[in-house]
């Protein structure tokens, strides 16, 4: 049986760890949610209209990605110290589905959409669905905390 | 009048003790306030970013720089309302934790930062993007605003770790000294 030593996590025994992780995940999510957040408000024909949809998702496509591989780094780093308390949380696991869902969507549909330059209705749609999706991401993490 | 009671009766005005006392608004409030950093602190960074050469070098900064203004001005709007609502609501708390008055302090350089930049950088992009290179006073513009957004984020992680000293420590740390006291307590 394998025995997870909890106090053995330096998130758990170094007062500075835990509260650090957490800062880096804050800024990579700023960076990546922020950076999709800017191609759906073009998306959705609310904000930098001199430029395209294409152009947009190609210029923050690597900051887009960078920001996923910290962001997810140290939500790993974070979910180590307390795993089961985090399997049970409901809040969690809705978080999760919704971060797989919303990264797969990304990568797919949304990036066809925006690369193809569709019709303004589909680029709303689009658009819409995904800014919701990452709003919906954030709450259920903070939500974690109080259920 | 002592700083407490004034944190005490900020915080007694009636809907802000709804705030704190409720099951659901308070949760709602933050998860938006973080929601917002989400959706346009990124905003924040990619300005930076562009003003450092680093990222969306196919648009002109003035392209960037105007064309986000209004919705980090709409962004910044809703994360300081958002924050203001939580920290007011538990004022007690917060008013001598010094994550939070670092954190007021950052939210003041913030200020300082747009007063200072505006007339060589955020107002003046039409000139940058006519320099063969982007000048060193908007790159220190955006090095600065990193700084100041990031720790901003930071301070605000940290306020939630803060720990008050109590009066009753000298109490308990008396008692630990003399172990007789806590026989007791052993398991």
């Amino acid at each position: 049986m394998l025995i997870y030593d909890l106090q053995a996590n330096p998130l758990n025994s170094n007062e500075w760890a835990f509260p650090l992780t957490e800062c880096f995940h804050i800024t990579a999510f700023a960076l990546s949610i922020g950076t999709i957040a800017l191609v759906d408000l073009r998306m959705l024909g609310l904000g930098m209209k001199h430029q395209t949809v294409r152009q947009l998702t190609k210029d923050t496509g690597l900051w887009t990605l960078a920001g996923l591989v910290i962001v997810i780094l140290s939500g790993l780093m974070i979910f180590s110290s307390d795993p089961i308390h985090y399997l049970y949380n409901q809040a969690f696991r809705f978080k999760v589905t919704m971060l797989v869902v919303a990264i797969v969507y990304n990568y797919t549909i949304h990036r066809k959409v925006a690369m193809s330059d569709g019709s303004p209705g589909t680029l709303k749609l689009v658009g819409g669905v995904s800014l919701l999706m990452w709003i919906a991401v954030t709450f259920s993490g903070l939500w974690i905390a109080f259920i | 009048m002592t700083a407490f009671q004034i944190a005490d009766s900020i915080q007694s005005i009636g809907f802000l003790t709804y705030i704190r006392e409720s099951g659901y608004t308070y949760p709602v409030i933050m998860a938006s306030h973080l929601a917002s950093i989400a959706v346009f602190g990124g905003l924040i960074l990619m300005t930076d970013l562009r003003l450092l050469g680093l990222a969306m070098t196919d648009c002109s900064v003035t392209d960037v720089v105007k064309q986000l203004r209004r919705w980090k001005q709409i962004g910044f709007v809703i994360m300081v309302t958002m924050g203001l609502l939580l920290g007011t609501s538990e004022m007690d708390k917060y008013y001598n934790n010094p994550y939070f008055q670092f954190k007021m302090f950052l939210l003041l350089m913030v200020g300082v930062h747009a007063l200072a930049f505006h007339k060589s950088v955020y107002g003046n992009t039409e000139a940058i993007d006519r320099m063969p290179q982007i000048p060193q006073v908007a790159k220190t513009a955006a090095v600065l605003s990193l700084v100041l957004w990031i720790g901003m984020a930071c301070a605000g992680r940290w306020i939630a770790y803060y720990e008050q000293p109590r009066e009753g420590q000298k109490t308990v740390a008396t008692a630990v000294a003399n172990p007789g006291d806590i026989v007791g307590n052993k398991p």
